[in-house]
């Protein structure tokens, strides 16, 4: 029986609603759980953040001087024309830039990708969480739009912002927004592929998390995946020299369709990039099968 | 009441010939039962179906034949499954917490699943989690709570959109003995003072006896006994425990001479079984006064719930 004035059986007055959106509450518990360890946080967008400061200020840079060329006295070309040449390259360069950035961050993007998603199905395995879950009117593909909107968050963080900022960084540096008038599509494209890309790994992510009772062995398997995968083919192409073998790898797939979306460097990737949308695309389809066969189980088990 | 196979207009609980078999195990055997609104207890052996028949009834599994509506709600459709959800609050037998999130964080998210606004569900979490008894706890990571708050947690998860059902799987499960009777006197609240249809599923009969008016024991996947808890200890209200003065070898005689049967306990007290005869005591007394004794009390013995279950799985006479 109750005891005392706060123990008093409140009935609750208000209405309950059909709400479709439900699964973004649990979404947004997602991010709130994750950010609460602040370390982890600093570790882990640290080096993107850095990188994305160093990335802008090249970019800038680059800008900034080649609007401080002046003509020679000698003659030559017309300075319009220099400006107009310099400018171009310029173009060409934070196109790279933005490219590059991608390649030199991808390990520590996927390093976000495998922290934040690790755990996200192990831990409500281990405790026990999906008992609350599936008690509730929530349905498996809203349990499973929940996780890959948190792993999507936190992947889109490491991706798409520093690309973003970096393109926002040219258009302010360029004279007359000139960035945004020559090289506009760069800014949907770099937005594309970055979810492109967390969509990608969140989703393999989730499936190997979906395996796995820990979210420690759920990292240590993403990371041997990722090795293993990487390791063989690149091996393989090196022994055949063939690069086409550099196609088992999900990674250099995700690199040849970064080269083509974002209009980057080759570099020994010169297969058709249609090969690597399937692959990715064969890929991606596995782990959700994986995840729905998962949470199939998972939610009888509730 | 709970009943097998009965009609009743108002039942919360509806089940129709409902089967389940894993393999070659059959868990539900042609399952039959209604239970009206009020605390109904679920009793049964392990491996009786209990657990089966609480995942069925929320649609986490899908049976192999039959029918149950539960809260008006057809769990095998997808529109009945989120439908019966909202209407039923579910608190798991086993350990179970969102990681990293507080206890009101979780109430707060669980409430919102089930179709709270943020607002609402904030509110309402910290009036179920005061209900509870859950203080300044709650802006702990529930990860590190001792296992009878977790088990308070759960009740306060179940009852965060205020449902008319509850479905309580082992409560007091893991529970010290004051942790216990806390939980047994919210859930004797919940279903006496507050009227809500609750099903507890316990292994422990004295919990199942001190919270619900209806019982229903399960035995290997079917319905062994389903009742009023009180009608069902009365049936043996026609053993009464009579204490005697004066010659009591020759009452024990006349009892026996009259064919009733009746087992001597102590303090000079004999219990004695009515079977088929009036429950007035006229002839008691007639007896021992022919046999020159003296009844100086006469009371009515009612069997314990434990009685009845075991009776009832064993399928034993009750002695």
């Amino acid at each position: 029986m109750a005891r005392t004035n706060t123990e008093v059986y409140r009935p609750f007055r208000g209405t309950l609603g059909a709400r479709t959106l439900g699964f973004l509450a649990l979404a947004r518990a997602g991010i709130a759980a994750a950010t609460k360890r602040k370390l982890p946080l600093v570790i882990l967008f640290g080096p993107p953040a850095i990188a994305t400061v160093i990335f802008s200020f090249v970019v800038y840079a680059r800008f900034a001087l080649e609007a401080g060329v002046t003509p020679s006295p000698l003659g030559g070309p017309s300075p319009a024309s220099m400006i107009a040449v310099g400018f171009a390259k310029q173009m060409i360069q934070v196109r790279e830039e933005i490219f590059m950035f991608h390649l030199a961050m991808s390990l520590f993007t996927l390093l976000v990708i495998a922290w934040f998603g690790a755990g996200l199905i192990a831990d409500d395995r281990r405790l026990g969480a999906h008992l609350l879950y599936f008690a509730r009117p929530l349905s498996r593909s809203g349990y499973l739009a929940a996780k890959f909107l948190t792993v999507l968050f936190f992947g889109g963080i490491a991706v798409v912002a520093p690309g973003l900022v970096i393109c926002i960084v040219a258009t302010f540096a360029s004279p007359d927004f000139a960035f945004l008038r020559d090289e506009g599509s760069l800014i949907p494209r770099t937005i594309l592929f970055g979810t492109l890309w967390a969509g990608v790994w969140g989703s393999v992510m989730l499936a190997i998390s979906s395996l796995f009772l820990r979210k420690t062995l759920a990292l240590v398997a993403s990371f041997a995946f990722f090795m293993i995968t990487t390791a063989i083919s690149v091996v393989l192409a090196n022994l055949q020299q063939d690069d086409r073998f550099l196609m088992l790898s999900l990674q250099m797939n995700m690199q040849r369709i970064a080269g083509w979306m974002l209009d980057g460097p080759s570099m020994r990737m010169h297969w058709d990039v249609r090969w690597s949308f399937a692959v990715v695309l064969g890929i991606t389809a596995a782990a959700w099968a994986i995840l729905f066969a998962r949470v199939r189980r998972l939610e009888a088990s509730a | 009441m709970a009943e097998a196979s009965s009609s009743t207009a108002e039942a919360v609980v509806v089940i129709r010939g409902l089967e389940k078999s894993y393999g070659s195990v059959r868990a539900l055997r042609s399952l039959s039962l209604e239970l009206a609104p009020g605390p109904t207890g679920l009793l049964g052996p392990n491996g009786a179906g209990k657990t089966t028949l609480i995942k069925l009834l929320l649609g986490l599994l899908r049976p192999d034949a039959g029918h149950a509506t539960i809260a008006g709600c057809d769990p095998t459709t997808a529109s009945g499954r989120l439908a019966l959800r909202r209407s039923v609050g579910y608190m798991p037998e086993n350990e179970c917490s969102i990681p990293g999130l507080t206890g009101l964080e979780i109430v707060s998210t669980l409430g919102q699943l089930t179709g709270l606004t943020r607002a609402d569900s904030l509110s309402r979490a910290h009036e179920v989690l005061d209900y509870v008894g859950i203080d300044e706890a709650r802006y702990r990571l529930a990860d590190e709570w001792s296992a009878g708050m977790k088990q308070r947690l759960k009740l306060a998860q179940a009852l965060v959109h205020d449902p008319g059902l509850l479905l309580l799987d082992e409560p007091t499960s893991g529970l010290d003995p004051k942790g216990r009777r806390h939980m047994l006197d919210l859930i004797h609240d919940l279903g006496h003072v507050q009227h809500k249809s609750l099903l507890l599923c316990s292994h422990l009969l004295p919990d199942i006896e001190r919270t619900c008016r209806d019982v229903v024991v399960l035995k290997e996947g079917a319905v062994a006994l389903a009742g009023g808890i009180a009608e069902l200890t009365r049936t043996d209200g026609i053993r009464v425990r009579v204490e005697v003065g004066g010659d009591r070898a020759r009452f024990e005689q006349a009892l026996a001479a009259s064919g009733y049967a009746c087992t001597p306990e102590v303090n000079g007290r004999i219990a004695i079984r009515l079977d088929g005869r009036a429950s007035d005591a006229d002839e008691l007394f007639a007896l021992a006064a022919d046999s020159g004794a003296s009844l100086r009390s006469i009371e009515e013995v009612r069997s314990s719930l434990e009685q009845v279950f075991v009776a009832g799985v064993a399928n034993e006479e009750r002695t």
